[in-house]
């Protein structure tokens, strides 16, 4: 099936723009989004178990070079995160391995009173490596690297508009740093680019939709008043990932500035809880979300 | 990256996991009370050079900085003398901590600095007391010789160390 530029109209411009909201919904709760102190590696040996809840209340929606609709317009993200940790240390360098699983619902979609209809399931699994080539304690210094991988194990409907799958091979290339300065302040930055394979079988059924990479950055400014109790102010900007349905725009791509405010506290010292609360500032091609939380549980064992 | 490759990775992946074990392992005929004793000392001593050098660069206090400093220079020492005994008596060293001391060099981490010389002192005594407790076990358990002359000689060192630390924490609670 071809579609050519000058056949698009404004009813064929939802249809298609409709394909390819499975992705951008499971992008609010992607794998590689980083809290903050997450790039300071534990001991080897260490294992974490991370449980998160995800909201997500999106009341906007932009067609990328198109119309921004608000009215009729909005998604309800509720999901659930598994997320499992182990650290090594590899040649003298600490590393670690880690599985996430994110599952739940991407509920009331609409754009412009027409319905996206409801999904539920998981979305794919993320396999990630990770080494720290540069650890300095004594200077509190880290630089770390990690590899990730999606094979398309999550939930897929061709025929619906909004899945939580996406039918397609992903990976991810992502550098991090973290440095405290002082006893009270420290910093997270993150910088990755996530690739996308092809789905060959794109809403409605049988096209092809493809996407330029998409590159993110997230900044993380963390005040520790205590030892057990954590503010911090953060910054997560995505730019890029432009899709196409059989070669042709489509009007979606990941380009989204958003604001976060979290803390966090430790009850035990192997038992930490956080709290995120988030706001997109501007959005391009999918989505924005005005307001966002997340609630993690952290537990080392 | 193909099913079989990733397969793969997941693999190798796994068996460096089970690699890793925070007790000592016998490679021939080790008696279980000299494993404990190897396993013992091994995260003390460990636990001690880690959380001592991170007091170089964040105990703001220079009291704990010497006293960190000359705590790491004997759990090297020490560190050096077991490990040709271990080896002798058929015993390899484990190698990574166990759990407790995981997560308090982690939180150390994770603070960067915020209370140290607080949390360092009190970790100390901790390990001290246990190290006292553990050098006595063994002299009086009768295993390998070369092991219980090691626990011996040590044990008077960790008595020095841990005096030193326990004046040091009541001189800083009088301030």
């Amino acid at each position: 099936m071809a579609i050519t530029a000058a056949a698009i109209s404004m009813s064929t411009v939802l249809t298609c723009g409709l394909a390819g909201l499975a992705i951008l919904g499971a992008a609010r709760a992607r794998a590689q989004e980083i809290e903050p102190a997450e790039f300071v590696p534990l001991p080897a040996g260490t294992n974490l178990l991370l449980n998160y809840y995800v909201y997500g209340d999106e009341t906007q929606f932009n067609f990328a070079k198109g119309n921004t609709y608000t009215n009729n317009t909005g998604l309800q993200v509720n999901l659930g995160v598994a997320r499992y940790i182990h650290y090594l240390d590899v040649g003298g360098h600490p590393a670690g391995v880690q599985l996430v699983q994110i599952f739940g619902s991407e509920s009331d979609g609409r754009i412009a009173g027409q319905s996206l209809g409801n999904a539920f399931g998981a979305v794919n699994v993320a396999l990630s490596a990770f080494i720290w080539p540069y650890a300095n304690q004594q200077k509190s210094q880290y630089f770390v690297v990690a590899g990730w991988i999606y094979p398309p194990t999550g939930t897929y409907d061709a025929h619906s508009p909004i899945n939580l799958g996406d039918n397609r091979l992903r990976g991810d290339a992502q550098i991090g740093w973290d440095q405290a300065i002082g006893t009270h302040f420290s910093y997270d930055a993150g910088l990755d680019v996530m690739v996308y394979g092809d789905n060959d079988n794109a809403f409605p059924g049988g096209l092809r939709l493809s996407q330029t990479p998409t590159y993110r950055l997230q900044l993380w400014a963390n005040w520790r008043w205590t030892p057990s109790f954590q503010t911090s102010i953060g910054y997560e900007g995505f730019f890029g990932g432009t899709q196409s349905l059989n070669g042709v725009p489509n009007g979606q791509k990941t380009e989204e500035q958003r604001v976060r405010a979290a803390a966090s506290y430790f009850i035990t010292p192997a038992l930490q809880t956080l709290l995120e609360l988030n706001h997109d500032t501007s959005v391009v091609g999918g989505f924005k979300q005005n307001f966002g939380a997340t609630v993690r549980i952290l537990f080392a064992f | 990256m193909n099913r079989w490759g990733l397969w793969r990775l997941v693999t190798a992946l796994l068996l460096l996991t089970a690699c890793q074990t925070p007790t000592a392992t016998s490679t021939g005929g080790a008696s279980p009370g000299d494993l404990e004793f190897v396993t013992h000392a091994y995260q003390i001593i460990t636990f001690d050079r880690q959380e001592g050098e991170l007091a170089q660069t964040q105990a703001v206090d220079p009291e704990v900085r010497a006293l960190a400093a000359k705590l790491v220079n004997e759990a090297n020492r020490s560190a050096e003398q077991l490990a040709p005994l271990a080896a002798a008596a058929g015993i390899r060293p484990p190698n990574i901590l166990d759990y407790g001391l995981r997560v308090r060099l982690g939180h150390m981490r994770i603070q960067h600095g915020l209370d140290f010389d607080q949390t360092f002192i009190a970790d100390q005594i901790a390990s001290h007391q246990e190290a006292l407790s553990m050098h006595e076990s063994m002299m009086s358990s009768g295993g390998n010789p070369e092991l219980r002359a090691f626990a011996e000689r040590v044990s008077a060192l960790v008595r020095e160390n841990l005096a030193a630390l326990q004046a040091l924490q009541r001189k800083r609670m009088r301030q």
